[in-house]
């Protein structure tokens, strides 16, 4: 049983959420700020390396095409035969992740990838000034791996932060 | 003919870096070798080092790697 002068101890899972959200705020939370900030900073720096070298669009986005689109698919006909359409995130969502699997590694970076997907969406959206073209260009082959493998790496980083942290919280 | 690309919108485009992309490298294992160091590190104090050191071998690993790639295409090549 815990005596009363015993320090607080912060929940594990209260740890690891705290770390994915921000990156290195797990540490930060234990009390360990230089680590919490060292990894922090370079996951952070790390991906937003990514978004500059490949640019925005470089995240590809479940649920929207490559014009910043909703993907919509059909998923039967009603009593007058026609089609429904149903967003095919929640249709098929793990197909749907499947077809974009570097997302998955990504999104551990924390709350910043939905951010980052948010603008990548919007990016692709037409152009006012220019309608033929989007507001943001796609980029192609090594820049856009080397883009994609920064992001990835940010957020497998981060996860191997979540995992130290929340076991770090398991043992205070 | 000389394609013009003019890097106007930082994230919106991609950087101009096609020439040199093999360059991109550094920061992403500089990157793993601190955020790997600063994990497994009892002492911040020792993080500089120690991921100095595991930088230089994780270069050294990719060099062998693409060195023994390359002898081995050139190989099959013959």
């Amino acid at each position: 049983m815990p005596s009363e002068s015993s320090p607080l101890k912060p929940l594990v899972p209260l740890v690891a959420l705290v770390a994915w959200i921000l990156p290195g705020g797990g540490y930060l939370l234990l009390g360990q700020r230089a680590r919490g900030l060292i990894v922090g900073i370079t996951i952070i720096a790390l991906f937003i390396l990514g978004l500059l070298i490949a640019g925005v669009r470089v995240l590809e986005v479940p649920g929207y095409d490559t014009s910043g689109e909703r993907i919509d698919v059909t998923i039967g006909r009603d009593a007058n035969q026609n089609t429904v359409k149903s967003w095919v995130m929640y249709a098929s969502p793990l197909n749907e992740i499947r077809n974009k699997p570097w997302f998955v590694p990504q999104v551990l970076t924390g709350p910043i990838t939905f951010a980052a997907a948010a603008w990548s969406v919007h990016a692709a959206s037409p152009d006012p000034a220019d309608p033929t073209q989007s507001r943001g260009a796609l980029s192609h082959s090594r820049i856009n791996e080397i883009g994609s493998l920064y992001l990835s790496v940010a957020g497998l980083l981060n996860l191997m932060a979540i995992i130290d942290s929340a076991h770090r919280a398991g043992k205070v | 003919m000389t394609l013009a690309y003019a890097y106007t919108r930082p994230f919106l485009q991609p950087l101009p870096v096609w020439n040199y992309w093999y360059l991109l490298l550094l920061p992403l294992c500089i990157s793993v070798a601190i955020v790997y160091k600063a994990i497994k590190c009892r002492s911040m104090s020792e993080v500089p080092r120690q991921a100095a050191s595991i930088l230089m071998w994780i270069l050294i690993s990719f060099a062998a790697a693409a060195a023994a790639l390359a002898g081995l295409v050139k190989a099959l090549a013959r």
